[in-house]
C-alpha cells in the first residue's frame, strides 16, 4: 500500500474514531445538557398533575418551582383525597377527556388502568433514557420498580414513593413503662403490651391504624394476615384462601386491637389515623413510613418529634413478614402531551434529583438514596425501612404478591375492605365476614374468566 | 284534539329536552342495568345478562341493607322533620314577635350548598374537638361518638333535620296564614289549650299542605346522597350506606360495575316514580273535589 493511501487511511480512521466518540457523547446527555435540550423543545408549555394527598406530595410541590425554572415548563396541580383519585382518573379515561398529563398511582391500580390502557406504557421511554448516569432505572429498589408500578414486564409507572408497612411508636411512652422492643417482636407480646398501655396515658389510646371500610380496612388486615400464615391467594393460583383458620385468625387480632383504638377509628383512612398519631392521642400507629419525616419534623409536629421510633411488624404465627407497596408516577394515555409529561416524570424520579426530593420530606425509592451518607443521617428511620424490606423480602420470596396487581384488585379490595369493616365494627363475626368476603371473590374471579 | 294541534308547536321543544335530558337516559340505564360492563373497558365488551343484575340485588345482603337504611332514613327523617315543622309554624304563627327575623335565619340552611353543610357538620360532630361535644361536655360531661356504630345514623338525620325543617316550616305557616283565623280564634276563645288547638283544628285544616310535604319530602329522602358522601361515606361499615351512596360506589368508587349500579338505579327510580305518582293522583284528587 502506498504512503499517501496509508496516510489517507489513518486520517479516515481518525475522523471516525473521533466522530464515534462524539456520537457516544451526543447519545447520552449530562443531566444539565438534557435540562438545555428539554428548555430549547418545551419552554412555554404547560401539562397538568394530579396527586393524592399524601405526605411525600409536599417534596414533590416544593420541587415544581426548579422544575419550572429549569425546563420553562408550567405545571398545573391538582390534589385529590386518596380514595378519590382512582375514580377521578378512570373517569377521566372514559370521558376521553385527557385533562391529567401525569398522575400518582397506587401500585395497586397499577394492574387494573394497565389491563384498560389508562396508563401509558413507559417501557420504550425507559429503554431509550431509563440508563443515563443521572437518571439510571437499575437504582429502584427491585420490590418498588418490579414489584410496584411494572406489570407482565412492562412499566406503567415509576416509583417516587416507597413504602413498606411498619410500626411507629411513642418511644417515650414506653420507655416510661420499661417496655422494649424485645416484649414486642410477636404478635402476642404486641397484643399484650397493647392491653397493658389502656388507660396509661390520659386521652392516648395504645393503637390507632386505619380501619375505614375499602382499601383503609384490607391495608391493616394484610398488615397481618401474611404474619398469621394466611393468604389472599396460593401463588399462581386464584382461589381465595381467606376462610383458613389462619386467615380468621388475623382478623380475630386486628379486631381485638381495634378494642383498644381511638372510638371513631372505624371512619379512620390513612389521614385520621396519621393526625391521631401526630397529635399523640395514640401509642402504636400501624401503618408505613411515608408520613415519618413529618412526624420527626417539630413545626409539623410539635406533640411527638423527637419521641418515636419504628418497629417491624411483629412475627406472626405464620411467620416474619411485613408488605410493600408504593406511589408511582404514571402519563395518562390521553395526554396529548406525552413526551412532556415523560419530562416531567423523569426530572421527578431521576437519581440527579432525589436528594433534592429526600431532603423535602420524600419517601426513598432507590438504593443510592439509602446508601447516601448524608441522607441517612438526617433520615434516622432508612435503616428501620431496610429491616421492613428484608420482612417483605421474606414474603416475596414465597411468591407472594402482598396486594396482587391484577386487574380485578379493586373490585376485591372493595369487597373484603366492607366485610372487614363489618367485622371491625361488630355487625359481623370474623368469620361470617371472611365467608362472605371469600365468596365475593370468587365470585368477582370467576366473572373475569379465572376459572 | 283542536288544543292538542295547535300546542304541539309549543310543547314540541319542551319535548325534545325532556326527551334528550330524561327519556334517553332512562332506557340507556335500563339496557345497561341488563348488561355486564365495567367501567373503563370498551363498549363492545358488555355482555347482556338478561335480569341477573337484579336477581343479584335482590338476593345479595350488602345491597338489601342499603334498601333497608334508606328506607329507614326516610321515616325517621321525614316523620321527625314534619312533625317539628307542624310545631314551629304554629308557634311562630301564635307568636308572631320577631318573625321576620326568624323566617329569615330559616332560609340559611336550605341555601347553603349541601356540600358544604355537611362538612361544616363533620366539623362540629367531630368528637376529639368538635363545637357539638365541647357544649356537651361542657353541660354535662358527655362525649358521644358521633361517627361510631350507634350514634353515626342519628347524626345523618340530625342534619337533615336542619336542613329541611326550617323550609317546611315556611311552608306550613304560609299555609296557616292563608287558612281564616275564626276557627283558631273560636277554639282559642271555646278554652282550648295550644296543643288542643294544634291537634284538632291546626293539623286538620293543614292537612293537605302536611301531605304534600310529606310526599315531597320522601322523594327527596329516598335519593339522598349529597349529605351522606361527605359526612359519613356511608360508614361506619354500611350503617348509614343509603341505596344512592351505594349505586355511587358500585359504579364508580373502586367498583365501576356499571350494570350491577344500573340496576340498582332503576329500582330507585321505580320507587320514586311510585311515590310521584301518587303525589300526582292526590293532588289530581283535590283539584276534582
Amino acid at each position: 500500500m502506498s504512503k499517501k493511501i496509508r496516510s489517507a487511511l489513518s486520517g479516515l480512521l481518525t475522523i471516525v474514531v473521533f466522530l464515534g466518540l462524539s456520537i457516544g457523547y451526543a447519545a447520552e446527555p449530562t443531566f444539565d445538557e438534557w435540562l438545555e435540550s428539554v428548555k430549547t423543545e418545551y419552554a412555554g408549555e404547560s401539562l397538568t398533575f394530579v396527586m393524592a394527598v399524601h405526605p411525600t406530595t409536599s417534596a414533590m410541590t416544593s420541587m415544581l418551582a426548579d422544575f419550572e425554572r429549569d425546563t420553562g415548563i408550567k405545571v398545573n396541580t391538582e390534589e385529590v383525597q386518596e380514595n378519590h383519585l382512582h375514580d377521578k382518573l378512570l373517569l377521566d379515561f372514559v370521558s376521553g377527556g385527557g385533562n391529567y398529563d401525569v398522575f400518582y398511582l397506587d401500585t395497586c391500580w397499577v394492574g387494573e388502568f394497565a389491563r384498560k390502557r389508562v396508563t401509558q406504557d413507559l417501557t420504550s421511554y425507559i429503554n431509550r433514557e431509563g440508563q443515563y448516569d443521572w437518571y439510571d432505572y437499575d437504582d429502584f429498589v427491585t420490590a418498588w420498580s418490579k414489584g410496584s408500578g411494572m406489570i407482565d414486564n412492562r412499566v406503567h409507572g415509576v416509583p417516587i414513593n416507597g413504602e413498606v408497612t411498619l410500626i411507629v411508636y411513642r418511644k417515650d411512652i414506653l420507655d416510661k413503662y420499661g417496655i422494649t422492643e424485645d416484649d414486642l417482636d410477636t404478635t402476642d407480646k404486641f397484643l399484650e403490651q397493647v392491653k397493658f398501655l389502656e388507660g396509661k396515658e390520659p386521652d392516648v389510646y395504645p393503637v390507632v391504624f386505619r380501619s375505614r371500610r375499602g382499601h383503609n380496612a384490607v391495608y391493616s388486615y394484610f398488615q397481618f394476615l401474611y404474619p398469621f400464615g394466611g393468604t389472599l391467594f396460593n401463588p399462581g393460583e386464584w382461589e381465595p384462601q381467606l376462610t383458613t383458620a389462619e386467615a380468621v385468625e388475623a382478623l380475630k387480632f386486628m379486631c381485638e386491637l381495634k378494642k383498644y383504638a381511638p372510638p371513631s377509628m372505624e371512619n379512620f383512612g390513612v389521614e385520621e389515623a396519621n393526625t391521631t398519631f401526630r397529635s399523640g392521642k395514640a401509642v402504636f400507629w400501624v401503618g408505613a413510613n411515608p408520613a415519618i419525616p413529618g412526624y420527626s419534623n417539630p413545626e409539623v409536629s410539635p406533640v411527638i418529634a423527637g419521641k418515636i421510633d419504628v418497629l417491624q411488624i411483629p412475627q406472626g404465627p405464620g411467620g416474619n413478614y411485613s408488605g410493600w407497596t408504593a406511589w408511582n408516577l404514571g402519563v395518562s394515555s390521553r395526554s396529548r402531551k406525552k413526551d412532556l409529561a415523560w419530562v416531567f416524570l423523569q426530572y421527578m424520579t431521576s437519581k440527579e434529583k432525589g436528594y433534592d426530593y429526600i431532603t423535602s420530606g420524600g419517601s426513598p425509592v432507590r438504593i443510592s438514596q439509602f446508601e447516601n451518607l448524608e441522607l441517612v443521617e438526617k433520615n434516622w428511620h432508612f435503616p428501620e425501612m431496610l429491616k421492613s424490606l428484608e420482612q417483605a423480602a421474606n414474603l416475596a420470596n414465597t411468591g407472594v404478591d402482598w396486594r396482587p396487581r391484577i386487574p380485578e384488585w379493586t373490585k376485591i379490595s372493595e369487597e373484603l375492605g366492607y366485610y372487614v369493616a363489618m367485622a371491625f365494627i361488630g355487625e359481623m363475626t370474623p368469620e361470617q365476614a371472611l365467608e362472605n368476603a371469600n365468596n365475593a371473590i370468587r365470585e368477582i374471579m370467576e366473572d373475569a374468566g379465572y376459572y | 284534539m283542536v288544543g292538542i294541534k295547535r300546542s304541539k308547536h309549543w310543547m314540541t321543544p319542551m319535548l325534545i329536552i325532556i326527551t334528550v335530558a330524561a327519556v334517553i337516559p332512562i332506557f340507556l340505564l335500563i339496557y345497561l342495568s341488563l348488561h355486564r360492563w365495567e367501567l373503563g373497558y370498551p363498549w363492545s365488551e358488555r355482555v347482556f345478562i338478561g335480569l341477573r343484575n337484579y336477581k343479584w340485588f335482590f338476593t345479595s345482603t350488602q345491597e338489601l341493607r342499603s334498601l333497608s337504611v334508606t328506607f329507614k332514613f326516610v321515616f325517621w327523617a321525614v316523620l321527625t322533620e314534619v312533625f317539628l315543622a307542624v310545631l314551629i309554624s304554629s308557634f311562630l304563627y301564635k307568636n308572631p314577635i320577631g318573625k321576620k327575623y326568624v323566617v329569615f335565619s330559616m332560609v340559611i340552611p336550605i341555601a347553603m350548598t349541601p356540600a358544604v353543610n355537611a362538612f361544616l357538620w363533620r366539623l362540629y360532630f367531630t368528637p376529639s374537638h368538635g363545637i357539638i361535644n365541647w357544649i356537651l361536655n361542657t353541660l354535662f360531661g358527655a362525649t358521644p361518638n358521633w361517627f361510631g356504630t350507634e350514634l353515626a345514623f342519628v347524626m345523618l338525620v340530625l342534619v337533615d333535620i336542619w336542613r329541611w325543617v326550617p323550609f317546611l316550616s315556611l311552608i306550613l305557616l304560609a299555609g296557616l296564614e292563608a287558612i281564616p283565623p275564626e276557627p283558631l280564634e273560636a277554639s282559642y276563645a271555646e278554652g282550648a289549650t295550644w296543643g288542643q288547638t294544634l291537634l284538632y283544628v291546626v293539623v286538620p285544616m293543614l292537612k293537605p299542605i302536611i301531605t304534600v310535604g310529606i310526599i315531597l319530602r320522601m322523594i327527596d329522602a329516598f335519593k339522598l346522597f349529597d349529605l351522606v358522601f361527605p359526612l359519613t361515606a356511608g360508614g361506619p361499615g354500611d350503617l348509614t350506606e343509603v341505596l344512592s351512596m351505594h349505586i355511587y360506589r358500585y359504579g364508580f368508587f373502586d367498583i365501576g360495575r356499571i350494570g350491577r349500579a344500573s340496576a340498582m338505579a332503576v329500582v330507585l327510580l321505580v320507587i320514586v316514580i311510585a311515590l310521584t305518582a301518587v303525589y300526582v293522583r292526590y293532588t289530581q284528587r283535590k283539584e276534582e273535589v
